[in-house]
């Protein structure tokens, strides 16, 4: 029933009723509170999102985002609707500046998109990530990405697929300006001008008009900015276009800034960052890194040190212990024999740094002496933290010395720790009382 | 630059070689970085899952005369190497390498699409099956790892072969063979369904793109 519920909401969108459809999923969200219908306001909330995105309308976005997470401690039935959570999530990060989140989000939402072949999330994540990797790497590797965008639009059903079509092409001319090919940028602009004539799209009409003023900034046209952009300012934050007020003040600021004006600069500098506040407060929502964690950005500070350390030029070594038990351990079990381990490592005779936990029973180490020195020692320090547990299990440790081992990188020598750990476990098993080391 | 796919080169975990040609795929990683996230989100950190892709997107792209099998890397990967012949070996797949065939970027999307379909029987068929097995454990410890390396003639000294992981591999290639013939119905409905996929993106690619 539910299903078919929301389903309505999506066909009055594809129809372009879009204030019907936004009644109705109101309408539906009212009848699920009331008969404490969790999964039929979390659908019609997501739908509601969905639509919010649609007509750009970021708050109203950010509020059901935010009752959505709260739904989903309660309810598991959510997978196909997680798409449209990291792209929501992506929009508000990169309202708030916070490119490297806003990022992962998308990434996650062009994954999770894909796979549920909603290839509107899909484009529309394509197309911001547009945007943002050129800020990061530049147009050549930035444009292909928009094109992907136009590639899934393509492949979203009609009516919305040409919509779709139209915030690919926007995204391409924004790259096309700022990457300085402008004889092609000038075309899209006017085929997109042509094409968005005829329609109500006002949010991409708005969109496409302030990525050509922003052009003629960057031509140091400066009077020609302050013909048009108070209009166009009066218009976004009518429609409460967020995103797009950001850019035209922040067009207006540099404008003030050239033309030296600092009154103008301040009150400009106030408005915006009272929309930057506001959004900050929307997009910080915390449970989505925890209901679907992210590559702990831990590991990858970890590799980039462990590959420093493994360095050719340097000596160093990884180290990489992993705890064995047929029974299932407690967590507080696990953590007490690897605080022991810690401690035990900390009054070894050589430096074992920077511990990570690598899996559920792994930690890895970076260690700084050669095998041959560091064996004995190490194995005295796993045999005391086995007797200070009276516990069923069994340490057993791989180690790569850069040098010794000739292995350069953290992935050859993380390779060799987990042969080192496979033939020391097969040894254990073969000979009992005389490992492998 | 996608490192994982920078390493399945680097390190030669491929399982075809090539013969007469100029066009080297592994140039192309980097401009096609961005169609790596339509990977599954399980898959993203999964060295073999990338070494999948490469495979693929050889077996898409190039002639089938221009390929060769590897015969060490065969062995040293042979669950790979089985995934791979199951594949290549349907009709359908087959049809599609006709539509993609000397196209680097859609190619790719078709190796990368069907990884996916790879990883959702996998999730779904297999792993229940191998997570009741004692080798549960050490196919997680391998995730991320080049498995290479426990053929590695440091290793020789103590003993010939890494016996558990080879009867490891054995093991899933049964259970792969036995699963698609069981599940035939449903591999084919799967595949029919990625060819439909295919198919509009290739449509879409040539109108919007030629």
């Amino acid at each position: 029933m539910q299903p078919k519920l929301s389903q309505g909401i999506l066909y009055l969108m594809q129809q372009g009723k879009y204030e019907e459809a936004h009644l109705h999923a109101t309408f539906l969200i009212e009848e699920a509170k009331r008969k404490q219908n969790i999964e039929l306001e979390f659908a019609a909330r997501v739908q509601r999102m969905r639509l919010a995105f649609q007509q750009h309308d970021i708050e109203c976005a950010a509020h059901d985002l935010t009752v959505c997470e709260q739904l989903l401690h309660v309810s598991n039935t959510v997978e196909p609707y997680k798409a449209m959570f990291h792209c929501a999530s992506a929009v508000l990060h990169t309202l708030t500046n916070n490119k490297a989140l806003a990022m992962t989000h998308f990434e996650m939402a062009i994954s999770l998109g894909y796979e549920h072949e909603d290839w509107q999330i899909v484009s529309i994540a394509y197309a911001r990530l547009s945007m943002l990797t050129f800020t990061t790497h530049g147009f050549d590797k930035a444009f292909p990405y928009a094109k992907t965008a136009l590639l899934f639009a393509k492949m979203t059903p009609s009516p919305l697929c040409e919509l779709y079509a139209i915030r690919a092409r926007i995204a391409m001319l924004y790259l096309l300006l700022h990457g300085q090919h402008l004889e092609q940028a000038s075309r899209l602009y006017t085929t997109l001008q042509k094409t968005l004539q005829p329609t109500d799209l006002h949010y991409e009409t708005l969109h496409v008009e302030i990525i050509w003023l922003h052009h003629a900034f960057n031509e140091k046209r400066y009077h020609d900015v302050l013909k048009v952009s108070d209009t166009l300012l009066q218009a976004a934050l009518l429609h409460k276009h967020s995103d797009l007020s950001l850019t035209l003040f922040d067009i207006l600021i540099a404008t003030y800034e050239q033309l030296n004006d600092p009154v103008l600069i301040d009150v400009y500098t106030v408005q915006r960052e009272s929309i930057v506040q506001h959004l900050y407060a929307q997009a910080h929502i915390e449970p989505v890194q925890q209901l679907y964690p992210m590559p702990a950005p831990s590991n990858k500070e970890f590799q980039e040190v462990a590959q420093k350390h493994l360095h050719a030029q340097t000596e160093g070594a990884l180290l990489l212990v992993s705890i064995y038990s047929n029974d299932i351990l407690s967590t507080e079990q696990l953590q007490n024999v690897k605080q022991t381990l810690h401690e035990q490592f900390e009054q070894l005779p050589f430096r074992v740094t920077n511990c990570i936990q690598f899996e559920q029973q792994k930690l890895l180490y970076l260690a700084s002496a050669p095998f041959k020195d560091a064996a004995i020692p190490l194995q005295n320090a796993i045999d005391a933290t086995l007797s200070a547990h009276d516990l069923p299990i069994t340490i057993l440790f791989g180690y790569t010395h850069n040098q010794e081992h000739q292995s350069y990188t953290f992935h050859e020598c993380l390779a060799l720790c987990h042969a080192y750990l496979y033939y020391n476990q097969w040894a254990l098993e073969a000979y009992p009382t005389n490992a492998l080391t | 630059m996608n490192e994982y796919m920078t390493t399945v080169f680097d390190k030669q975990m491929h399982l075809y070689l090539v013969h007469n040609t100029h066009t080297h795929l592994d140039e192309h990683i980097s401009s096609c970085q961005h169609y790596f996230s339509l990977l599954r989100k399980s898959e993203q950190q999964h060295l073999h899952a990338y070494a999948l892709i490469n495979d693929l997107w050889h077996f898409y792209y190039y002639d089938d005369e221009q390929l060769f099998f590897e015969p060490n890397n065969t062995m040293y990967y042979a669950i790979r190497a089985a995934i791979l012949h199951l594949f290549t070996t349907s009709d359908t797949i087959l049809k599609i390498k006709t539509w993609v065939q000397h196209s680097i970027e859609f190619s790719l999307i078709a190796a990368i699409d069907l990884v996916n379909v790879y990883a959702d029987l996998y999730t779904t068929r297999i792993l229940p099956a191998i997570q009741q097995t004692k080798y549960a454990t050490l196919i997680q410890q391998f995730r991320g790892i080049d498995t290479k390396i426990l053929f590695s003639e440091r290793f020789k000294i103590y003993i010939e072969h890494p016996r558990e992981f080879t009867e490891m591999q054995a093991y899933i290639v049964k259970l792969l063979t036995k699963n698609t013939i069981l599940h035939e119905k449903h591999v084919q409905q799967t595949f029919t369904k990625y060819a439909e996929r295919m198919k509009k993106m290739y449509v879409v690619k040539e109108e919007i793109f030629s």
